[in-house]
Formats: structure tokens, sequence, C-alpha cells
């Protein structure tokens, strides 16, 4: 089922939450430790549900940036699973693994975008490597067509490193949606960027990724971002919460967490608030 | 697909199946994108190649033209020339201004685009890393060593016939005489034989030094420096293991 919504402003009620149907990601139990022993994600579960943008919050040291290597197939969990439209990421290899990367599209922290080539030729990329017997002049149209979308038509020609930091953020939300996915994973997406960057790159990224119908996993820090997109979140731990850190402290919607009574997550979106050990 | 910490040998075998997959269908690369490799890897040390062969060669001469003088066997120097040129000198030579010029910038650039996440990102993409990155610059390294080697085997000939022509007085046509006089070409082929394996082993190095960085600047500067003394290193003992076989 596709149906894009335009439009969808900022403000939190006016965000519909999709209905629910088959989960297009679910993580079931995931629990990564690493070889010096330290153990990152505790037991994560959760499932993102098509056209649903999904946030993952969390403090420093938490596992958030683990937990979104896991997602895309950099890393491998200890034990549990990551199951993408239906199947077992993680079993997958080869040709499955290449169609599974089609289908999912990635916005890196720090754009990753290629330095040997343009911004337009970043676009054209994934484009030009996934529909080799199409017309390259096609191909070069639509890659321009989604530079457009995020606004950047005209620096086309320019490398990346010749560009801002929110650019950057904006050619690789672009190359992201290239070939329009089901899923995009974004890793803090605001990072680094004014308060009114980190609007336009939100609202940006909302517009664009329900435009397409695709479903979002987003890691960040970012509390303003996260009601400004969410539509529902999960928390994890970090390394000031003991016992919790790696665990999931929380799942629901924004208007959950913003009314929750638990100590953690209250002082996560409210650092003012002082810590109970304090 | 390379995205976490790999072994040389399992590098190598994805290496020569991509490259031997690529070689069946070439399609399935980027011409443009090898021309590149080619462009930066190889066109850009002929320069120096030539240059430091030309002397070599020079020097070479001077110093058979020096001892051979004693006996009265000058004659045989142009002959003496082309054997220690073309078998030995020019292919190490280049070999070695490979490790020093194109095997650093490549580990530089591979190291550099893990940090930057850029290898993550193509494998996000859906984009296998070994033909999109490994195989354009694996074979601009083995066109272009093997090209390179040749140009410098006329370079240093033509340093040797410096020497011969201004000190010996000898006209090029005796100098050509002499080179060839008992030349054999399979001193040729020998020569393209090593620049090949040179190639082969200096490019994987480049590869697995760049493709294991992973935090950062200081990394990178380390995996350079590796890189460029592994490469040396193994160019001078190829060479002694080959010109053993060859010669017993």
């Amino acid at each position: 089922m596709r149906h894009a919504v335009f439009g969808v402003e900022e403000k939190q009620a006016e965000v519909m939450v999709p209905e629910a149907e088959t989960p297009i990601l679910e993580v079931i139990d995931v629990t990564k430790t690493f070889p010096n022993g330290r153990t990152v994600l505790n037991g994560v579960s959760f499932e993102v549900y098509p056209e649903e943008t999904f946030v993952i919050l969390g403090g420093s040291g938490c596992g958030k940036s683990t937990l979104l290597n896991i997602l895309i197939g950099v890393l491998e969990p200890t034990s549990g699973q990551v199951r993408i439209f239906g199947q077992d990421l993680h079993k997958l290899n080869g040709a499955k693994l290449k169609a599974m990367h089609v289908r999912c599209g990635m916005l890196f922290q720090s754009g990753a975008l290629i330095e040997s080539l343009s911004l337009l030729g970043n676009i054209h990329l994934p484009l030009r490597e996934h529909y080799r017997g199409m017309d390259a002049a096609v191909l070069f149209e639509t890659a321009r067509l989604k530079l457009r979308m995020v606004g950047l038509e005209e620096h086309g020609s320019k490398r990346p490193s010749g560009i801002s930091g929110g650019m950057k953020k904006r050619v690789a939300l672009a190359r992201a949606l290239a070939l329009d996915p089901d899923l995009v994973f974004a890793d803090e997406p605001t990072s680094g960027l004014d308060p009114v960057s980190t609007q336009e790159i939100d609202e940006m990224f909302i517009r664009l990724t329900r435009r397409i119908g695709a479903a979002a996993v987003v890691v960040t820090h970012d509390i303003a971002s996260f009601f400004r997109i969410a539509h529902r979140a999960i928390m994890l731990g970090g390394e000031r919460d003991g016992a919790l850190q790696g665990r999931v402290i929380m799942q629901g919607k924004p208007e959950e967490f913003r009314t929750s009574d638990q100590p953690v997550v209250r002082r996560f979106l409210d650092p003012g608030i002082p810590s109970p050990q304090t | 697909m390379i995205t976490t910490k790999i072994g040389y040998f399992r590098l190598v075998i994805e290496l020569l199946e991509s490259t031997v997959r690529t070689l069946l269908r070439p399609s399935s690369v980027t011409f443009d994108n090898v021309i590149v490799q080619i462009r930066s890897i190889g066109v850009g040390a002929i320069p120096a190649a030539s240059l430091i062969a030309l002397t070599a060669g020079f020097v070479l001469a001077l110093v058979l033209e020096l001892q051979l003088s004693q006996i009265g066997k000058v004659e045989i120097v142009p002959s003496l020339l082309w054997i220690i040129l073309t078998e030995q000198v020019v292919p190490v030579g280049v070999a070695l201004i490979f490790a020093g010029r194109s095997v650093s910038a490549v580990t530089a650039e591979l190291g550099a685009m893990q940090v930057s996440e850029e290898v993550k990102a193509l494998f996000t993409m859906g984009i296998d890393i070994v033909p999109y990155l490994l195989v354009p610059r694996f074979l601009g390294f083995q066109i272009m060593l093997p090209i390179v080697t040749l140009v410098g085997i006329y370079a240093a000939l033509t340093g040797g016939w410096l020497l011969c022509g201004v000190v010996m007085k000898m006209s090029v046509a005796d100098y050509i005489y002499y080179v060839f006089d008992g030349a054999s070409f399979w001193s040729v082929l020998i020569a393209l034989v090593k620049s090949a394996l040179f190639a082969f082993l200096v490019a994987t190095i480049a590869f697995y030094k760049g493709l294991n960085v992973r935090n950062g600047s200081r990394e990178i500067s380390e995996a350079t420096t590796q890189s460029v003394v592994g490469a040396v290193i193994i160019v001078t003992i190829a060479n002694a293991v080959v010109t053993s076989f060859q010669l017993a």
C-alpha cells in the first residue's frame, strides 16, 4: 500500500500514524557484545511499519550507532535477529543482499558523499549501478530531479568538499532516496546544524520520505527533531543509566514520551531536570 | 562485501574472482573509472620513471665503462646495459617508483574513504566494493606498470647511449648494434612478467592496508607508511626469488 502524504508539518498533532500492517522491519531480541566483553545492546526489540517514521533515541554510549550498523548489515548481532521485508538480514548474501539494499536508503551523519564524484555524480551513482541497461540521459535526468527535490539543482557540478554541512546532508538525503526505497535509515541527520537548518532538514526529510511512501528509521539525540518527525520511538539507556545501558527504556509515541513519568526519560527530554543521584 | 576488517588472502581471492568476472563481462565495470585509474596510477608516473631510468642508465654505463676499459672490453658495455637494465634495474626501479607514488596514493585514498564512511555508503547502496573500487585500480596497476617499465627500458638505454656517445664516441648505429648483439628479447618478456607480478603485489598491499583503516587520519598515515615499506620489501624479495629461479 502506497499513498503519499504531502505537506506534513512539524507539529506533532498533524502527524498521522500510519495504519498498522505487516512490519517492514523487525528487530527481535538483538544483543551485541564486542570482543572486549562490552555489551552495548541488550535484548533490543521493536518493529517498524510501512510509511512510519521511527526514531531511536538515546544519550551517548547507548549503542544507537551500533544498532544502526546492525540494521544496515555492516555489523552482525551477537544474538537476536533483524528481519527486513520478511527476510533475515544477516543470512542474506550476494544478489539477495544487494536486492535488499536497493530497497533501503541510508543517510549518514557525515553525508559520506563520494569525494571523487560531483554532487550530481553521487546521486547518479546508485542509479547507474542498478539500472545499467537504461538510457544514460534518463538516469542523469532522474538524478537531476532528485537534486532539484532538495533544492540544489544548480550546484550539481560541485564537489562535496566545496559545499556546507547542511548542503551535504541534503545531497546525502537525495542520494538515499535516489532508488525510491521502501525503507530509509538516517544517522543523526541534523547533527552539527544550526536550529534553522535542522528544521529545514527535518521538514525536507519527512516531506520526501512520505512522498515516496517510505518508512524511516532515524537515530537522533535531538529532542526537537524527534518531536517533529516521529510517529513512534524507542529510547535506549546510555552510559549514565547503569544496568539499563543498551536496553530499551521506553517505546511509544512522542506524546507518550512527553507525558512519561520515568525519571530517565524525563531527564533525557529535559536536561534541566536534576538527576536522582545528584 | 568489505566493510569489516578483511584478511589479505580473502581480499586477494575476492579481487581475482571479481577481475576475472569483469574481464569476461566488461560491461560490469565502468570504463571511465578504469581510464581515470590508469591515468592517476600510471600515466602520472611516466615522467619520474623516465628521468630516473635515464640517469640510472647513464650512471650504470659510466661505471661499466670505467671498469671494462681497464681490461679493454668497452664494446660489451651496451650489451651488459641491455641485460642489467632490462631484466633487473628497470622493472625493480619502476615498481619502487609505483610503491612510492601510486601505492601511497591508493592506500591513503581508500583509507580516507573508510574513515569518511564512503565505503560503508557504497555497501548500503548495494554496490559491490571490489568491482567498483578495487578492480579499476587493479587494472590500472596491471596495465600501467608493464607499460611504464617498457618506457623505462627505452629511457635507460637512452641514458646509456648518452654516456657511450659522449665519452666513448660511439655512434648511435654502433650503440644499437652492440646493444642487440647477442641480446635476447626473452629479457623483455622477463621484464614484463616481473612487472606484472610486482603490480599484483604492490596493488594488493595498497588495497589491504587502505581498506583496513578504521579510525582517523593518524591511522591513514600509518597505513600509508606500512604499505609503501611493505611494497618496497616485497618487490625486492620477489625480484630475488624470480631471478634465482630464472638463473637456476
